[in-house]
């Protein structure tokens, strides 16, 4: 098979059936010419055939130029609307699991520990059924994407979303502060017994329940803590601009948090290490429960520093930002 | 921005701005019958060299919104489809020939003053 014939075959195979024919006899015509020119300086061998072929071009971007549309999946026009339905899968899959997870907790059917254990299943359950919902919104932005395209004049200024500025409130952040506050506090008051360690030895697990003394005696200040943040969280959302008193309010609220926090790093223990000893003893493979015992502590502590850390880098930050002039 | 990224650059502007004409270039050729490789032969020789991967594609988008129309032809023993401009193509042309004098006037005029 001719050189030429081959390159026709290759572009015919991305083309559509419906103009195949006519665009490759078009296609061999424009070949002759370029050849008849050629051959009467140099001669019609592979070579030139060669030449003509690259200049025109591979067989998939001549198939693409002779589109009558590009051929995306998913078109430049598309795109952010593409991206918007992904993040609307990601948060919808994230609500969906923390609901279906909460009520197994709820309900007695998972455990605490159970929900720990399996989080390495659930991120990859969690991932495929996202990338699952992905390929099927590409399948329908594909097919359906050119309906819901917006068209030049139709869409309307005024219904831009308002501006935002440094003034403005991040609803989203506060609506899922809240939620999390919310589930902290159930957790603290109705589930501290089920807060535990994990400990891994030679392929054994072991979930040693901790009664968290040290923490449970911040409960109170803890408790009020949330409270206020939630009572804060309501009026930001509601007000959706910041205002000073709002800004100074949430400052002063941080620094109670710092408070707590340094409150937990300095007390005396921050579980019941007797206790801790007493589960880990009844383990055959623990051999030195006291030392554990201690160990565990230290991690906990290490932890709380560690939240601390992080909360006084946010609060200054925010007192920094508060200070400087807004620029805008 | 080292040289060659600003060769680069002007050699991308270029082609768009060249991509912007060759639609009313190509129509001013088709008052009359001709088939692709003769017009691409015709505008290289009028200074306008027209790469053969746009120009054929090119035609049939044009005839596929109407402006040119096309058949098939035997001469000197050769079958080409050979291209002439539609009603609808002549009217379209006028005006797209009438905004590109315009066009270049103005740019003449903001050209010519930011040169002085």
């Amino acid at each position: 098979m001719s050189l030429k014939a081959r390159y026709l075959q290759a572009v015919g195979a991305y083309l559509p059936e419906k103009t195949r024919e006519d665009i490759l006899s078009e296609l061999d015509s424009l070949i002759d010419d370029e050849l008849q020119d050629r051959q009467q300086e140099a001669g019609a061998d592979e070579a030139t055939v060669a030449d003509v072929l690259r200049e025109l071009g591979s067989p998939e971007e001549v198939a693409v130029r002779y589109s009558p549309k590009p051929p995306y999946v998913i078109g430049p026009e598309q795109y952010f609307a593409f991206l918007r339905t992904l993040r609307l899968i990601a948060i919808g899959l994230g609500v969906f699991y923390v609901v279906v997870w909460s009520w197994r907790i709820y309900s007695g059917s998972l455990s605490a520990p159970g929900v720990i254990q399996q989080l390495f299943p659930l991120a990859k359950d969690y991932l495929y059924n996202f990338l699952a919902l992905m390929g099927l919104s590409v399948v329908v932005f594909f097919l359906f994407g050119d309906e819901g395209q917006t068209r030049a004049g139709e869409w309307e200024p005024r219904k831009l979303p308002p501006l935002q500025t440094a003034e403005t409130v991040n609803r989203p952040s506060w609506a899922l502060g809240l939620v999390f506050l919310a589930v902290l506090l159930v957790f603290l008051n109705v589930y501290l017994d089920r807060l535990t360690i994990l400990f891994f030895s030679g392929g054994e697990k072991a979930w040693i329940p901790l009664v968290a003394t040290g923490l449970a005696a911040e409960i109170p200040l803890i408790n009020l803590w949330a409270a206020l943040y939630m009572a804060l969280g309501v009026a930001v959302l509601w007000r959706g601009q910041w205002s000073p008193a709002l800004r100074w309010t949430t400052l002063t609220l941080d620094l109670f948090f710092l408070v707590i926090l340094a409150r937990l790093v300095l007390a005396p223990s921050l579980f019941d290490l007797e206790q801790f000893r007493q589960e880990a003893s009844a383990l055959a493979w623990i051999d030195d429960p006291g030392r554990m015992a201690e160990m565990a502590g230290n991690v906990a502590r290490g932890v709380v520093v560690m939240v601390l850390l992080i909360s006084l880098v946010d609060f200054l930050v925010k007192v920094v930002k508060l200070r400087a002039p807004s620029k805008a | 921005m080292d040289r060659e990224q600003q060769d680069h650059l002007s050699a991308k502007l270029t082609l768009e701005l060249r991509r912007g004409v060759v639609v009313l270039a190509v129509m001013s050729q088709l008052e009359r019958e001709r088939y692709g490789y003769d017009l691409k032969k015709r505008l290289r020789d009028l200074g306008l060299a027209i790469d053969e991967g746009t120009l054929y594609p090119l035609l049939r988008r044009l005839e596929s919104q109407g402006l040119l129309a096309s058949r098939w032809l035997e001469k000197d023993g050769r079958k080409r489809r050979y291209y002439q401009m539609s009603e609808v193509g002549r009217a379209v042309n006028k005006a797209l020939a009438k905004e590109w004098a315009s066009l270049a006037s103005t740019m003449e005029g903001l050209i010519g003053k930011e040169e002085a």
